[in-house]
């Protein structure tokens, strides 16, 4: 079935979206756009969950989800579409099956790999809005600037605490997320491991940024084009600033006063440490695919154990003190390992060495 | 030093700066010809070392990089910095920096 060309709706796709159809913005031609509509996910953890569940849930025809980790048990709290039994399996693997059983008749395209400049236009080329999920500054920006470039709308949406922020990014009309949030460095923000988080700022948060991805499709202006709102539960406001697209900024600027500095993207970062254990996270250079069978003949017969055997991602142990899982891009995300080179050397023993896959795709 | 108070100043707070400044907004006259500088300045006299400290990197006068500085809805980065100009009834707020979402 090709997006796109869809010219009808069946009867039970007409009665399954029966209370948005009645509305008087969507209607059957509105139903029918929203079948027709291509939409990427960047992230499928807080708030990626449930604009995940939404936009299936109303009928988007086609959803892409790009996320590279897998489900831990503090994960569960406000990521409603895992649960215990897939601690360990790819975040993207289970939300895609999990959306699939939800609705029927849309298309869940899951891709387990680390959005970032190199990689953002390939993957967001052909969508037609952008929403995201996502916990860096970094990957924000490689899609904002892929989405100015390729003219793509973008609903932007962050959480911490009690509160957040959204805003919608429309290529040419608006400030982009660089001329609004200019150069903040991941390394020195609170994330929701430290900070903590409250599930109900994420659907609120969620439910908004949703809810401009549906107006960009059914042909309307988003609501918050040219501005940020800011919504905070600890006081129960909802303030909207203006914001103005800047004539000197790097990515969208008229009269940029400088060539854009390249994102940059480390091989190996740290991330929140997990019951006392260092995690680290490798991210080679290009993304390759891994046969799973071969990654899991491999740990088998050099000692591993195998925990998860997911189609698009395994983890396992050492029966020591390593945990890891190696996502069929060939992204690694390592637990309780000392030191950057310690896990460089755990990573090549398996990926290079292993599974014979040329250091030039790594480093 | 006498400060002629010549234009208002909107200062909008959200947030970590809501709670320690305590309030919403703020409505400030400074001289004429003030910067975003003066303003700083002038709110960390006010609202004492915690609003100091959350503004600026520790122990310089270098502005904590991870928040953003708006006036009438443009960064400050994009205009002249800290020594953007402030002009009646502009409005000036301060973005916490709100980096989660997973």
């Amino acid at each position: 079935m090709s997006i796109n060309d869809e010219k009808n709706l069946s009867d039970k796709e007409i009665e399954f979206y029966s209370r948005q159809i009645v509305l008087k913005d969507v209607g059957y031609n509105g139903q029918l756009k929203l079948k027709n509509a291509k939409v990427c996910l960047v992230g499928v953890g807080g708030l990626g969950c449930p604009i995940a569940t939404q936009l299936i849930a109303m009928g988007i025809g086609y959803l892409r989800l790009i996320d590279r980790d897998v489900i831990e048990l503090s994960n569960l709290q406000r990521q409603h579409l895992y649960s215990p039994k897939f601690i360990g399996y790819p975040k993207v693997e289970v939300a895609s099956n999990r959306l699939k059983e939800l609705n029927p008749y849309i298309r869940v395209d899951p891709f387990p790999i680390s959005l970032h400049e190199r990689n953002a236009e390939e993957l967001l080329r052909g969508m037609d809005v952008v929403i995201d999920g996502l916990d860096s500054a970094r990957a924000r920006y490689a899609i904002n600037r892929a989405c100015i470039k390729l003219k793509i709308p973008y609903i932007h949406g962050s959480v911490i605490t009690t509160f957040g922020n959204v805003s919608a990014i429309i290529p040419n009309e608006t400030p982009c997320l660089e001329c609004f949030y200019g150069d903040i460095k991941d390394e020195d923000l609170p994330t929701c491991a430290t900070a903590g988080v409250h599930p109900s700022i994420i659907g609120i948060i969620a439910s908004i940024q949703v809810s401009e991805v549906i107006r960009v499709i059914l042909g309307e202006k988003p609501l918050l084009m040219n501005k940020l709102l800011h919504c905070d539960l600890q006081y129960m406001t909802f303030e909207e600033m203006n914001i103005s697209r800047s004539e000197s900024c790097l990515v969208c600027g008229q009269k940029p006063a400088a060539q854009s500095v390249p994102i940059k993207q480390e091989l190996v970062e740290e991330l929140c440490g997990r019951s006392g254990k260092r995690v680290y996270m490798v991210i080679p250079r290009e993304t390759f695919e891994i046969s799973m069978s071969d990654l899991n003949e491999f740990l088998r017969n050099n000692g591993f154990k195998i925990q998860v055997k997911a189609n698009l991602g395994i983890t396992f142990n050492n029966n020591k003190e390593i945990t890891s899982s190696i996502l069929k891009s060939g992204i690694a995300i390592v637990e309780g390992v000392e030191n950057m080179n310690d896990v460089l050397d755990f990573y090549n023993k398996i990926i290079v060495d292993g599974l014979g896959i040329h250091q030039s795709h790594i480093k | 030093m006498e400060i002629f108070l010549k234009v208002k100043v909107i200062v909008k707070y959200f947030a970590t700066i809501r709670e320690i400044v305590g309030k919403r907004e703020d409505i400030l006259e400074m001289d004429e010809k003030s910067t975003v500088k003066d303003l700083l300045v002038y709110l960390s006299r006010i609202n004492g070392e915690k609003f100091k400290e959350y503004i600026y990197k520790v122990g310089t006068e270098r502005l904590n990089e991870n928040l953003q500085f708006l006036v009438d809805g443009r960064n400050i980065n994009t205009l002249n910095g800290i020594n953007t100009e402030l002009h009646d009834r502009c409005k000036f707020v301060i973005i916490p920096p709100v980096g989660g979402g997973s």
